[in-house]
């Protein structure tokens, strides 16, 4: 039975599952970690954090055994159903929760979470029919109603507007406050009593989530907590797949069938004599040192490849290009499919300029390695470099399609940033639509995406977007601004209204928000106010333009000084 | 008055791809896009222009922000004809010497004939904008060019071809940076005005704003850095001569860095009303209040700033009634990730911002659009969009992956109540290359009821898009001619019949018209209205709002003419259309 990953809800698990899973996953990042290879002694470290794994995964298995007995005793399917889906295992849990479903058909949560489950499976009828049952019995459910927006979305014949709907339904005139008193007292998705919270309602602060409603979110690793791509190594690729789809023995076979192909933990040469001593000197930055103990080690060991690799780096790292791109060129030569030897080659040739031959090397190893993540990231800091955006996106997209360790949003907003930079708004939109399935909990992916929906004209999808992230927490004067003048335009005065006077009180001298309130005053016909709105905005728009024209008179003075300096040789 | 009206007998290329389908408009109006396509006719019709911009490594901003052309019929043989404004040099006398404002006369066989030698129009300074108008009332249309560094030019039409250069006696020759102009009766005297729109001060002394970069990147400045100025408005005394009122009517005191103006009673009260696309500052709405004064309405009415709250890079503007509520609406293109501005007239004295929900916002954000025009083009009953766009930093690709200074240019066709899509890809090959785009004008060139294009390009040649099966909804061109003293309120129309509106009623739908003067960017479109009428074969009823005041309505018209409405006289000609 395949798996399918949840440690978003470790907490949900039972203890010592919990516990187990925990280090089957620090096992892994150390696995991760070490497969980096930047000093060719860490095979050891790779070898051990498998075998970890591997006991990590028995311990919790046989945990896991345990708890799915004592929930099936208690015949709660719905309880049955979460552990299901926290245990990676979508098809167990799905017929749970239609177990649960058919004793309480009412429950709105069970009909999500079975269309959250069905909408994995890529059953996507099925899934739209389980969130239109779920928004049915409970229209107020926010979290339901966009998943029910969501889904819609995905149907080139549903209108916007009819997304929008029901999340204006949903959640009414104004973003909802997280703690109001129906929300509080209301079961969560599946029908776990929610406590209230203590003392008075309170608003969200910026950026942060206070909400019982969110949205069940699944993934071994949370995406997010990686600032960067974390790439699986090509020759590893097909184990990060079999665990991104829970087959977790088989991603521990996987690992270990790589790794005998792999020079850094088969190639012992690092690990004593010249090369462990020029690996530690490299280790401390002594380059020269470093340099003349590896040179020793390749003499002493022909056939290594990383003894190579590892002379190639550091040359690189002392400065000497041409002998680094020597050496680095004969570790390929002995390990063709060494992917670190060939990314490195890539960079040093990069940083010294070489443009042109870093791509060539780099294309030539994506066709050599297409699994290779790294390589397509650095192909895209070259494109970059060189101003060619268009390519770099295009390296991206691909490198998007690849299974990752983690950091996939990382690499989206990076997208997202060329995209925006070459105007290109709906790729923009793409790209953070990708970003905001895997963190559909952070306000402020939600937030990014409707931003840009905004900026591209789609204002109905911005809103939902908006309004989600409003829902989660996310409070600011520009997101309300932004709503409020959707709202506007769209004639929806009243729920403007309401959004812009919150606005306008986080930031008074919001002057697209002063502006919007204005206009919505006009047309609601209080008159006065709207005038005294526009005149505070006129006054706010003056400040702004002042402003703008000083630093362009600034500037202008600062190019002509130059100017003059440079004419008159001082 | 007769109309000639020989055939056009230009060859049209087939193009095979316009039979794309794409799905259309509903119920009796036929969905023309299937069919229609533009094509540049303009070398083969002897409209042969290219603009000189005497760009220059000192980067003046000119060089980049011009030049214009309009259509108007300076002959009265009904065959509208064409005048293209050259620019010149800010930095070689020689290029300078070899800018030449062009007269292209329509011979009405699909070929034109340059016609400027004989004209006496003259290339006086670096030329932007023109408009046209009979300020004189004697049947022959004037011609006003707007310059950059020199005083602006008013021609007065003498018959046969010829014009003479009245600057000096009419006391028109603004000094400022002028861009463009447009002619209406503001005060309703009978007598056309003139309101010219000034750009920016100061750019003379600093025309690379002192930018050290080498050659090759440098850049033309942001007009931020230099003085904004003020519009204009003269007065038409009558007796030749114009008086400078700005200050008086309430124009004098806004400074902005004007580009577009477009002159239409948005609010129908009968007086005709100036709006002003400001680059970089927020937009002028002049409200005539009918007294000679104006009242600077734009933050009020919604118009100075987009929705949330900031000032875009107006360019081109246009009136027009997209949605059939009767009402005029306004369009203002804008800089790239700005998106053009739609905005919806509320009729209550205020817009709505329509940018998102009308589909331009998100087609236009990587444009940056200069000549804008409302025009049905494939005769279904509303009102298309047609825009030209081209970046005005020329090395902008070096600074900017992906960006472009020739663009494409854009066509947006109304599917109903005022939402636009793009169907440029479909439109033939005209929107497919990339141009720096500034002027885009409407005009039945050949008389065949469906409208074309002339474009002029920054520092490239003109061109003439000659519409291929826009007439396959019916259509009624209207040429109207003002001229008697309305009885109640004493007050006659200027000959034009600028400022005149137009109600068109046929098969239950009733379509609203303006007849204007300048508007786009430093153009003008054909002087008569067109109204498409998909697959109505008849007018029911044409009720016009004559300047003077006075109603007249005529019913019963036959589609697929044009008529030619004399005020107080109804229809005092009509010709088929050459088809």
């Amino acid at each position: 039975m395949s798996r399918v990953c949840a440690l978003v809800f470790l907490l949900l698990l039972p203890a010592p599952a919990a516990a187990q899973k925990g280090a089957f996953i620090e096992a892994l990042l150390e696995f991760h970690s070490a497969l980096s290879g930047t000093y060719g002694d860490e095979g050891p470290r790779v070898e051990a954090a498998l075998d970890r794994m591997d006991v990590a995964l028995e311990a919790w298995n046989a945990e896991s055994r345990l708890a799915e007995a004592s929930l099936r005793a208690a015949s709660d399917s719905s309880a049955l159903a979460r552990f299901f889906l926290n245990e990676g295992r979508p098809a167990d849990a799905l017929e749970a929760v239609e177990e649960a479903i058919r004793l309480k058909p009412e429950r709105a949560g069970l009909h999500m979470l079975r269309g959250v489950l069905l909408g994995a499976d890529r059953r996507d009828a099925d899934a739209l029919a389980s969130f239109q049952r779920a928004w049915a019995l409970d229209p107020d459910d926010v979290v339901n109603a966009y998943l029910l927006a969501d889904a819609l979305s995905t149907r080139p014949s549903e209108p916007p507007e009819r997304q929008l709907a029901s999340l204006l339904a949903a959640i009414g005139s104004e973003p909802p406050s997280p703690m109001s008193g129906r929300d509080a007292t209301r079961p969560d998705s599946t029908g776990q009593a929610v406590r209230p919270p203590a003392g008075p309602p309170q608003r969200p602060s910026v950026g942060t989530s206070t909400r019982r409603a969110s949205f069940i979110q699944v993934g071994l690793i949370d995406d997010s907590a990686s600032e960067a791509p974390q790439f699986s190594r090509a020759a590893y690729a097909d184990g990060v797949a079999a665990l991104a789809n829970g087959r977790y023995e088989d991603a521990i076979g996987l690992f270990r069938a790589a790794m005998v192909r792999d020079p850094l933990v088969v190639d012992h040469v690092a690990r004593s004599g010249p090369a462990a001593r020029g690996v530690a000197a490299l280790r401390q930055g002594q380059t020269t040192d470093a340099v003349a103990d590896l040179e020793a080690a390749v003499a002493a060991a022909p056939s290594s490849s990383e003894a190579r690799r590892l002379l190639g780096v550091a040359h690189a790292t002392a400065g000497n290009v041409d002998a680094s791109l020597k050496w680095l060129a004969e570790a390929i030569r002995v390990a063709p499919a060494d992917e670190r030897a060939h990314i490195a080659m890539g960079r040093v040739l990069m940083e010294a300029g070489r443009i042109e031959e870093a791509e060539r090397v780099l294309l030539d190893t994506l066709r050599l390695l297409p699994a290779s993540g790294r390589t397509r990231w650095a192909l895209a800091d070259l494109y970059e470099l060189t101003g060619r955006d268009a390519d770099a996106i295009d390296q991206l997209e691909q490198a998007a399609t690849l299974t990752m360790i983690a950091g996939k949003t990382a690499l989206l907003l990076r997208l997202a940033s060329f995209a925006h930079e070459l105007l290109d708004e709906e790729r923009v939109i793409s790209a953070f639509t990708r970003q905001t399935r895997l963190m559909r909990n952070n306000p402020l992916a939600h937030r990014s995406l409707g931003l840009a929906y905004h900026r591209a004209g789609r204002d109905v999808e911005a809103l939902v977007e908006l309004l989600v992230s409003s829902h989660l927490g996310q409070e600011d004067a520009e997101t309300l601004a932004v709503m409020g003048q959707i709202h506007l335009n769209a004639g929806r005065l009243t729920m403007a209204e309401t959004m812009l006077r919150r606005a306008v009180a986080i930031a008074p001298d919001s002057a697209p928000a002063r502006y919007a309130l204005s206009r919505t005053l006009l047309g609601l016909d209080k008159e006065e106010e709207g005038r005294q709105q526009l005149a505070e905005f006129e006054r706010l728009q003056e400040r702004l333009l002042d402003e703008r024209r000083q630093k362009y008179e600034n500037d202008l003075r600062e190019r002509n000084e130059r100017l003059r300096g440079e004419t008159t040789g001082k | 008055m007769v109309l000639v009206m020989p055939r056009w007998v230009a060859v049209l290329p087939g193009l095979a791809f316009t039979t794309l389908a794409i799905s259309g408009t509903a119920g009796q109006w036929p969905d023309a896009s299937k069919r229609v396509a533009f094509d540049d006719v303009s070398k083969r019709s002897g409209l042969v222009f290219t603009h000189v911009n005497g760009a220059s490594p000192d980067k003046h901003l000119a060089e980049i922000m011009g030049s214009g052309g309009l259509f108007f019929d300076f002959d009265n043989d009904g065959w509208i004809d064409v005048f293209l404004v050259d620019g010149g040099s800010k930095a070689d006398p020689r290029v300078s010497g070899t800018a030449r404002h062009r007269l292209f006369h329509n011979r009405g066989n699909g070929s034109f004939e340059d016609v400027t030698a004989n004209s006496g129009i003259r290339h006086l300074a670096y030329g932007m904008g023109a408009c046209a108008g009979d300020y004189d009332n004697d049947g022959l249309t004037d011609l006003y060019v707007t310059t950059n560094d020199g005083p602006n030019v008013l021609y007065r039409n003498r018959g046969n071809g010829a014009f003479t250069d009245i600057t000096t006696t009419a006391r028109v020759g603004s000094p400022l940076w002028s861009t463009s102009c447009a002619f209406a009766d503001v005060d309703r005297d009978g007598r056309l005005d003139l309101f010219v729109t000034n750009y920016v001060q100061g750019a003379e002394e600093n025309p690379f704003c002192g930018n050290t970069h080498p050659e090759k990147l440098r850049m033309y400045c942001h007009p931020l850095n230099f003085r904004p100025s003020p519009s204009v408005l003269y007065h038409n005394a009558g007796d030749g001569a114009f008086t400078d009122v700005s200050a008086g009517a309430g124009i004098a005191s806004f400074t902005g860095n004007g580009l577009g103006v477009a002159v239409a009673d948005y609010d129908d009260d009968l007086w005709p009303d100036v709006f002003v696309a400001n680059d970089g500052v927020p937009n002028f709405l002049f409200h005539n209040k009918g007294d000679g004064r104006f009242t600077e309405l734009a933050l009020v009415a919604g118009v100075a700033v987009a929705s949330d709250g900031k000032a875009r890079a107006g360019m081109g503007t246009a009136f027009g009634d997209v949605d059939g509520d009767g009402r005029l609406d306004l369009v203002v293109t804008n800089h790239e990730t700005e998106m053009h501005s739609l905005f919806r007239n509320a009729g209550n004295g205020a817009f709505t911002d329509a940018t998102a929900s009308s589909g331009i916002g998100p087609a236009t954000l990587q444009h940056v659009g200069f000549g804008v025009a409302f025009a049905d083009y494939d005769n279904d009953g509303d009102l298309d969009l047609a825009i030209v766009n081209g970046h005005v930093i020329d090395n902008i690709a070096m600074r900017r992956s992906g960006a472009k200074h020739a663009q494409k240019r854009l066509l947006m066709q109304n599917t109903g109540a005022g939402r636009f899509r793009n169907v440029s890809p479909l439109s033939g090959p005209p929107f497919a290359v990339e141009k720096v785009g500034r002027t885009v004008v409407w005009g039945d060139v050949d008389n065949d009821g469906d409208l074309d294009l002339l474009v002029t390009n920054n520092g490239q040649q003109a061109e003439l898009l000659l519409n291929d099966g826009g007439n396959g909804g019916n259509a009624l061109l209207l040429r109207l001619i003002g001229g008697s003293t309305s009885l109640t309120t004493g007050t006659m129309s200027n000959r034009d019949a600028i400022g005149a509106r137009v109600r068109l009623t046929s098969g239950g739908r009733t379509q609203v018209r303006e007849v204007t003067s300048g508007s786009s960017y430093l153009g003008q479109n054909d002087p008569r209205l067109h109204v498409g009428l998909g697959a109505g074969t008849i007018v029911d009823r044409v009720e016009i709002r004559w300047p003077s005041g006075q109603t007249e309505v005529v019913q019963n018209v036959a589609a697929n003419q044009v008529i030619v409405i004399r005020e107080g006289a109804g229809i005092v000609a009509s010709t088929r259309f050459q088809r």
